[in-house]
């Protein structure tokens, strides 16, 4: 019997892969979110090697008015806003993508553990989980990040930790519907045990709103990230990073001056989280269907 | 110049001018002070108004005429924005930020008041002498000032507060240690107190004055903790009511003994962002920013509906270089190189549109008079910074973490001397931590006997200084062998002689002596560097009238209007 | 459902409990000490341990940890390090402020984004739903402090529509309270119509094609009757569920536009408490923010049972 299952569920997954690359293929906002995604991921690699100008390089000219050599103007120190925009994206994708990984990590695995074992396990965790919720970011973050020191390591732990409760919560429940099916109590009569029920019987059948829930939790992160550099928590100067080039010239905005200085790093931002919510709408399009 | 004035001026130094005030007007008189400079010596050492005059018409000059102030319009409350909130509860002896001084002083008043061209004004006291040699003042306090609770100010309520500010848990105890101690506190009568102080110091009226921010007078009876909830100061307003972290509100007091203040109350609130602060301003919640940065406050400049108020002064920051580390810093040709890599007018115009001054790497600001200004001032030299370099062995540079804080333009400070060190290949690293983080921990023990703070230890930081009217604190805490606050660790023996012959000096001359020799010393082991120090800044509306920038920060109402 | 409510409760306060223990634990870590921070680095490190020991934090931390739970046991938050006030004064009139704020922003979000959800729904795949979806992402997408600023500059400085401080002057009426803080409240619809709209929207999508509204229009009934009787309700359950969880982030986690509208909401006291390490006022008022949290959530819940019958007479979770 299981001989001859086995290769038809190889190729029936196969098949089920192919159906939904071609899905996202046609979807309009994947194909728009990865785009826009694409370009960043592009500038995040490629960094100051390619911008038209050195994004560190400080000049006499400050604060110019965008034109001429300079696109996006110039900022308080005389750096290429314009290049500084394109470097910018490097700092983003090092931090949010680790913490997005971080958490959904911890969260699945938090996840498959209560939704799976229920009863006083589930219960434990669950008010732990409460708990952990009702703390607001801030308190976390600056306890960790001034006892820590400000860097990318503590970003990461930290968004990844907040983000960890709220991806077990959307794992629980899936795992929830997943486990009253056929399989799973026929993998408990063959004596499996549940370490391997829950990661190699259910997790794949719950990877749909995973993935989903993965994509939005990027969005966040980016976000989380750019609040708490703005806050001054993150990411050290003189890094042309988004979130630190509002925070530093957010002041200058007062009566309109200066405005090209924190419009384009805050376009930046905002593009990016377009373009992974995009991807992430795309992908529920898909996968959910 | 007239009989009558001549015979005055002689009948003055012959009878009641004494050595230091001779030394003084013979100075004038053979041209070794300028007449702006006369004029501001002559306050401190509190020559009477008569004697000033008398002794620049001796020089040809029109008598000085002290101008009444133009008629205003009485009326309004001034709504004010100071930033930050004070920490703590308001008892004077224990400020030691912006938000408390500013709290304080609107309500609070001291022996006498610093101009913004640092002279001497009076104001609770009507006149201090010192005696021969500077180690023994004496003061005469103003007679029938009330309290706001009704008492009238006696020696007795001076010497009470002088004897607060000297005790242990006084915020100001760094500013008199050394100079004068508890004993030293005397009452003469009921309008006269004396100071004798533990070692000669011809500035001492300075730490009576507002400059030293803690020194609000209050009543012999006052009990810690009360500030907030019973006005009692002499000052032209009564603190009515207060919330932490929100706001205050200051009434008009009546019984002002300088008669009635053109205002009829004044409301603070309190911010915590400057952006939020110059946006209330341009859009019109607020009338008066007690102080704004340049670099924060662009927005404001150059705007027609905004006032400027300037004043030069000492706010500085240092960046001091450990030299006692076993790193490439020890060897003082590389500090110096670094220190020729700065730009440093480009730096202040591009940090202040040119509103400081540039600093030569030593506590001694353009602005004071013992300032000795033959000394060279150091320039970006980046020929010479490499020969320095390859000399000292690191041709080839090396790496090194500038710690410092998240305060006003510190942060681009540290951006721009990243930058240019990178032409004699050092290549720096940032660690910008918040204030409250790079001021934390010990101060005391440890390896370096420095405890562990960062901003007392790390290799190489930036730290802000505020604004002191004279650089005597700056030069011994920050500098001396064991000074307490030597970030640097610096320790040289010849420096700490020739700092204790500088505070001792009290004629002009002798201190632009002893002020050429360390400014030398320091430029050559360049311990710090001082890269400017800028004006204080502060901003109203266009409503504002009356009102001047103190280089401490003071906001002082009594002569301000609206309109 | 009074059994329900017990036992949420329960765990609501075993929750409570949790949270202070993380929370002091956490303020552990900090950096530094009060007695620094209120002396300020000139003081001599003899005055910051007097400072230290007069507020008493130089006990072991069980002992703090203690005397503090004793006080609420009593009802009493403590007193701030800081300002060295009951910690209620200052917390009572912060949180009253940040319910305020909280309340207008719901007020104006929630019947938006429904409203925005179900013509996009109604619309679906046309260009009405296309520019809800997407404005409404674009918007969710910018950081608060980036459309909190453009806000304050276009309405407050450049027009003088609106007032840049959210702090009405001491005494105003309601209207005038209301004024300042429309512009805040704007900055947190922007941030939250596209995520509730979005989830209405899904809503309504979802109960459009379900067996029972296709039985409405066979007996008969117009849309709007349709979507008042069955649609909306659909809607309203996850849109309730989303409103709750996001009470936490509307009372505690404002800081950034506390701060941008100089508003002195808890959200900056908790920040400010945090960076100064003023221990009691932390704890109390993280607390209460939990506290604020979970009663949102309960009351969301009940809510959410009352409205879904399958819940109201099941006792499954």
């Amino acid at each position: 019997m299981s001989t001859i299952t086995v290769p038809l569920r190889q190729s029936e997954a196969q098949i089920a892969r192919r159906e939904t690359l071609r899905g996202l293929a046609r979807s309009k906002t994947f194909v728009a979110g990865a785009v826009v995604v694409g370009f960043w991921v592009f500038w995040a690699i490629v960094g100051s090697h390619l911008t038209p100008q050195d994004p560190l390089n400080q000049g006499a000219d400050i604060l110019v008015r965008p034109g001429g050599a300079h696109w996006f103007g110039t900022d308080t120190l005389g750096r290429d806003v314009f290049s500084r925009v394109l470097a910018g994206a490097t700092s983003v994708m090092k931090v949010a993508p680790l913490a997005t990984l971080l958490g959904v990590a911890g969260g699945t695995a938090l996840g498959l553990v209560m939704g799976y074992l229920r009863g006083f396990v589930d219960d434990v965790l669950g008010r732990v989980i409460d708990a952990v919720l009702a703390l607001p970011l801030i308190v976390l973050a600056v306890t960790a990040i001034v006892a820590l020191g400000p860097s990318n390591g503590t970003l990461i732990v930290v968004i990844g930790a907040v983000f960890t409760p709220l991806v077990a919560r959307t794992v629980r429940a899936a795992v929830l519907a997943e486990r009253d099916l056929d399989y799973v109590p026929a993998a408990r009569l063959r004596g499996e045990r549940a370490p391997y029920i829950m990661f190699v019987e259910i997790l794949p059948n719950v990877m749909g709103p995973i993935i989903v829930e993965a994509t939005v939790r990027l969005g966040y992160a980016i976000f989380a990230v750019a609040g708490l550099t703005f806050l001054g928590f993150g990411i050290q100067p003189p890094s042309p990073d988004w979130s630190l080039q509002i925070s530093q010239n957010y002041s200058l905005l007062a009566g309109g001056s200066y405005w090209w200085t924190v419009l384009f790093p805050g376009l930046a931002v905002a593009t990016l989280v377009v373009g992974v919510n995009l991807i992430a709408d795309g992908l529920t399009q898909v996968l959910e269907r | 110049m007239d009989q009558e004035t001549r015979r005055r001026l002689e009948e003055y130094r012959r009878n009641q001018a004494g050595p230091v005030e001779n030394a003084l007007l013979d100075d004038l008189l053979t041209g070794e002070v300028d007449r702006r400079e006369f004029f501001r010596r002559a306050t401190i050492f509190g020559l009477s108004t008569s004697a000033i005059a008398a002794a620049l018409a001796a020089l040809g000059d029109a008598p000085l005429a002290f101008a009444a102030p133009a008629a205003v319009r009485a009326g309004g409350r001034l709504r004010v924005a100071i930033i930050p909130p004070p920490a703590k509860s308001l008892d004077p002896h224990t400020y030691q930020d912006q938000g408390g001084l500013e709290t304080g002083g609107i309500a609070g008043e001291f022996l006498t008041r610093a101009t913004p061209s640092l002279t001497l004004l009076p104001e609770l006291a009507v006149s201090w002498k010192p005696n021969a040699d500077a180690s023994v003042w004496t003061f005469k306090l103003r007679p029938n000032v009330k309290f706001q609770t009704g008492q009238t100010m006696t020696a007795d309520d001076v010497v009470a507060t002088y004897l607060r500010l000297l005790g242990a848990d006084s915020a100001a105890l760094s500013a008199f240690k050394g100079v004068l101690s508890a004993s030293g506190v005397k009452k003469i009568d009921d309008l006269t107190v004396q100071f004798t102080l533990d070692t000669p110091t011809a500035s001492f009226p300075y730490l009576t004055s507002s400059t030293t921010y803690q020194a609000i007078i209050l009543p012999a009876n006052y009990k810690n903790g009360t500030f907030e909830k019973t006005p009692q100061t002499t000052g032209a307003f009564k603190l009515v009511s207060y919330t932490p972290g929100v706001g205050a509100k200051y009434d008009r007091y009546t019984g002002w003994w300088g008669g009635s203040a053109p205002l009829d109350g004044v409301d603070v609130t309190y911010y915590t962002d400057d952006a939020a602060v110059t946006a209330a301003l341009l859009g019109g919640q607020i009338d008066l920013i007690g102080q704004i940065q340049f670099a924060t406050g662009r927005p404001l400049f150059g705007n027609s509906s905004v006032q400027i108020f300037a004043a030069r002064g000492a706010t500085h920051r240092q960046v001091p270089m450990r030299v006692d580390l076993h790193n490439q810093l020890h060897d003082y040709r590389v500090r110096q190189a670094i220190a020729m890599t700065l730009d440093r007018p480009a730096i202040v115009k591009t940090l202040f549109n040119g509103r400081a001054d540039i600093g030569n790497d030593s506590p001694f600001a353009p602005v004071y008079p013992s300032t000795n200004k033959t000394v060279p001032q150091r320039k970006k030299d980046l020929r010479t910074a490499k020969q320095l370099m390859a000399a000292a062995g690191h041709r080839k540079g090396f790496a090194i973490t500038l710690t410092t804080e998240q305060t006003g333009e510190i942060p681009q400070l540290a951006q721009i001397i990243q930058r240019s060190v990178k032409a004699i290949n050092i290549n720096m690293k940032l660690n910008i931590l918040t204030a409250t983080a790079y001021f934390a921990g010990s101060q005391s023990g440890g390896p370096g006997g420095l405890g562990t703070t960062p901003w007392l230890n790390t290799p190489m930081n930036i730290t802000d200084w505020g604004h002191r009217a004279v650089p005597n604190v700056l030069l011994n805490s920050a500098l001396e062998t064991g000074g307490v606050w030597n970030a640097a660790h610096y320790a040289n023996k010849r420096y700490d002689s020739l700092v204790k012959a500088y505070e001792g000096a009290i004629a002009l001359k002798d201190q632009l002596k002893y002020s050429k020799q360390i400014e030398t010393i320091l430029l050559h082991d360049t311990p710090v560097i001082f890269p400017y120090f800028y004006n204080y800044l502060a901003a109203g509306s266009t409503k504002v009238k009356g009102y001047k920038a103190d280089a401490l920060g003071q906001v002082y109402l009594s002569k301000t209007s609206l309109g | 459902m009074g059994r329900f409510l017990l036992k949420r409760l329960g765990l609501a306060a075993i929750t409570l409990v949790l949270l202070s223990v993380i929370v002091f634990a956490l303020a552990q870590l900090l950096p530094g000490d009060i007695g620094r921070n209120l002396d300020g680095p000139f003081a001599s490190p003899a005055q910051v341990a007097a400072t230290n020991h007069q507020l008493g934090v130089d006990k072991p931390i069980v002992v703090q940890y203690g005397k503090w739970i004793g006080r609420l046991a009593r009802g009493d938050l403590g007193h701030s390090l800081e300002y060295q006030v009951p910690v209620s004064n200052l917390l009572g009139p912060s949180l009253g402020n940040s319910l305020k704020l909280a309340a207008l922003a719901f007020l104006l979000v929630v019947p938006l984004s429904i409203l925005g959800g179900v013509a996009a729904a109604l619309r679906q795949g046309r260009i009405t739903d296309r520019t809800i979806t997407v404005g409404g992402l674009s918007l969710t997408a910018v950081p608060e402090f980036v459309t909190a600023i453009v806000l304050i500059v276009i309405f407050g400085i450049v027009f003088h529509l609106l007032p840049t401080t959210a702090q009405a002057p001491p005494g105003a009426g309601f209207f005038t309270q209301v004024k300042h803080l429309l512009l805040p409240s704007f900055a947190l619809v922007a941030v939250l119509f596209g995520y509730i709209a979005r989830i209405a929207r899904a809503g309504v999508i979802e109960a459009l094609d379900a067996d029972y509204t296709r039985t409405a229009y066979l007996k008969g009934l117009d849309t709007r009757t349709v979507i008042r009787r069955h649609v909306l309700r659909n809607a309203l359950l996850p849109t309730i569920a989303v409103v709750a969880t996001q009470t936490g982030y509307l009372i505690g986690g404002l800081v950034v536009i506390e701060k941008l509208f100089n508003y002195p909401g808890i959200g900056q006291r908790i920040y400010i408490a945090a960076q100064n390490k003023d221990f009691t006022m932390l704890e109390s008022g993280v607390l209460v923010i939990g506290i604020v949290y979970l009663i949102a959530t309960l009351a969301a819940d009940t809510l959410y049972s009352l409205l879904n019958p399958r819940i109201r007479y099941g006792a499954a979770e």
